[in-house]
């Protein structure tokens, strides 16, 4: 999954170049409900800031299922030990804690997000 | 069914893997120094919220408020306030001081609650300080220096007691990961260390009273910055700054004053040993560029930067930033990686500083699960100390690794 950071807060100042760009592994648009949502043109903050809270399973979540659920094997640091074996992180967990990290340095900025 | 166990961190974790399930859990400590004999006192609620098939479990921590650790106004009916646990106390000493100095009623209620006032933000702060230990709060760093540290290749880093306290130079690390980073721990850190151990046994010795809470913002000293020095030590070439034996003579310990002979500049004596340890060694190696003092005491950050030392100050964010509470896990841009905490190093961080801590579940099914994690459990031996290993309980059904 790859989320835009994009100067301006209108889809014309968007256009005018990339702030930044982040690669995200193993999260699957599909599987969270913000689906729908993302794949439409760049979000503002306020609305980040809302799909960061709301982001969920697209279906009642069952780690019994962990194939169709899990981003599987993503490498997670542990803070206190600084070593960490691949963990299986909800999808829509995931995507909602990179949102927040975007929320944390852009947030007060004016900046789209384009997340697909 | 109960269980104990004395285990380190990693025991704790692989043992007692599977035994948070997900639901609703409160956290509480129990600290003899200043609660009567089994009570405990709400920390906060955590909301467990899914378990992965490995165990591990992503939870939400709300604190609880500092009203409500005060007064227990808008909380849970079984979480108890500091107001309900000493009043007794309060009641008892109310009496004598009157009996003695003739105080008024209002006067002795005035100063009860004043000292609730300072234990709510004590512990508040302890938890706020927690938290960005175990990475689930980060720092924001203020700067001091011509250049950006963006640009540098290279820091020397010299951390002082409150960010050994913090563990700065692992958020330093994740903030600036193309760093290399070379860490300076100062004498005068050290010695403090020793001083707080010694004048915490002494107090830890005394029956509980209210006004020992204050032992709470020190005990991190005596308990988290052996293994936090460790840590380093293990992970970064370290070095220990060192003073001349002239000026070391100038240390000031904790020692109370007797009569009228105050401790008057103790604080502002050893950050000053501190910055003269840093001019001698940048005189010494004939460097200044990359020498950075990390100090979360703003008046030494500001003094030391008069003095040209580059400094780097860690702003601490605020627990009541965070009304939905703080997510165990965590995103950074930076070095594009997910961090995680588990419950268990947030249990065993929080027994550190609150010496027993306890995780009961509310719901879920699991009702009457608990668990106890007591740092000074009563037959704790040395190799114990040095290993930080703890007395795990658990306790209820569930409570089966």
């Amino acid at each position: 999954m790859i989320i835009r950071i994009l100067k301006g807060s209108t889809q014309d100042d968007a256009d005018s170049g990339e702030e930044e760009t982040i690669e995200v592994e193993a999260i699957d648009l599909s599987r969270t409900t913000a689906y729908e949502e993302v794949t439409k043109p760049p979000l503002t903050m306020p609305a980040v800031k809302l799909l960061a809270k709301n982001v969920g399973p697209i279906e009642p979540f069952d780690p019994g299922e962990p194939d169709s659920y899990y981003a599987r094997n993503v490498g997670v640091t542990d803070w206190r030990d600084g070593i960490g074996p691949p963990m299986d992180i909800p999808h829509y967990i995931g995507l909602r804690v990179v949102l927040e990290s975007i929320l944390d340095k852009y947030g007060e900025s004016d900046f789209l997000v384009k997340i697909g | 069914m109960t269980k104990s166990d004395l285990l380190t961190l990693h025991e704790f974790r692989s043992r007692h893997k599977a035994c948070f399930m997900p639901g609703t859990w409160v956290i509480e400590y129990h600290d003899r120094t200043h609660l009567p004999n089994d009570t405990f006192v709400s920390l906060g609620i955590m909301e467990i919220q899914e378990c992965t098939p490995e165990g591990e479990a992503f939870f939400w921590f709300r604190p609880r408020s500092r009203k409500s650790l005060e007064d227990g106004s808008k909380e849970k009916q079984d979480a108890l306030s500091l107001e309900e646990i000493w009043k007794s106390e309060e009641a008892q000493k109310g009496k004598k001081k009157k009996e003695k100095e003739s105080q008024s009623q209002e006067e002795i209620v005035k100063a009860a609650k004043q000292l609730r006032q300072r234990a709510a933000r004590l512990i508040h702060d302890q938890l706020a300080e927690s938290l960005i230990r175990l990475g689930m709060l980060k720092p924001v760093f203020e700067i001091q220096s011509p250049e950006s540290l963006d640009e540098q290749r290279f820091a020397t880093i010299i951390l002082d007691t409150n960010t050994l306290r913090d563990g700065t130079l692992r958020h330093l690390k994740e903030q600036f990961p193309h760093l290399q980073l070379w860490a300076i721990i100062p004498i005068v850190s050290l010695m403090e260390i020793g001083e707080r151990v010694a004048n915490m046994t002494s107090q830890a010795r005394s029956d509980w009273k209210s006004a020992a809470v204050s032992l709470l913002r020190v005990r991190p000293q005596a308990t988290i910055i052996p293994q936090e020095v460790q840590w380093i030590k293990e992970n970064y070439p370290t070095e220990t700054l060192e003073l001349a034996p002239e000026l070391l003579r100038a240390f000031r310990g904790y020692e109370q004053g007797k009569g009228d002979t105050r401790e008057p500049d103790r604080v502002s004596i050893n950050d000053r040993l501190i910055l003269e340890g840093i001019k001698d060694l940048c005189r010494q190696r004939g460097i200044s560029k990359g020498v950075y003092l990390a100090s979360g005491d703003k008046d030494m950050s500001r003094l030391a930067s008069l003095e040209g030392i580059r400094t780097i100050y860690p702003c601490r964010p605020v627990l009541n930033d965070y009304p939905d509470g703080i997510f165990s896990a965590r995103y950074s841009l930076k070095t594009g990686s997910y961090f995680y905490c588990s419950i268990h190093s947030l249990l065993w961080d929080l027994a550190h500083v609150f010496s027993k801590v306890r995780a009961r579940c509310l719901d879920g099914g699991q009702e009457g699960d608990r668990l106890d994690v007591f740092y000074y459990y009563p037959t704790k031996l040395v190799k114990a100390w040095i290993d930080d290993k703890m007395e795990v309980t658990a306790f209820g059904p569930g409570s089966i690794a």
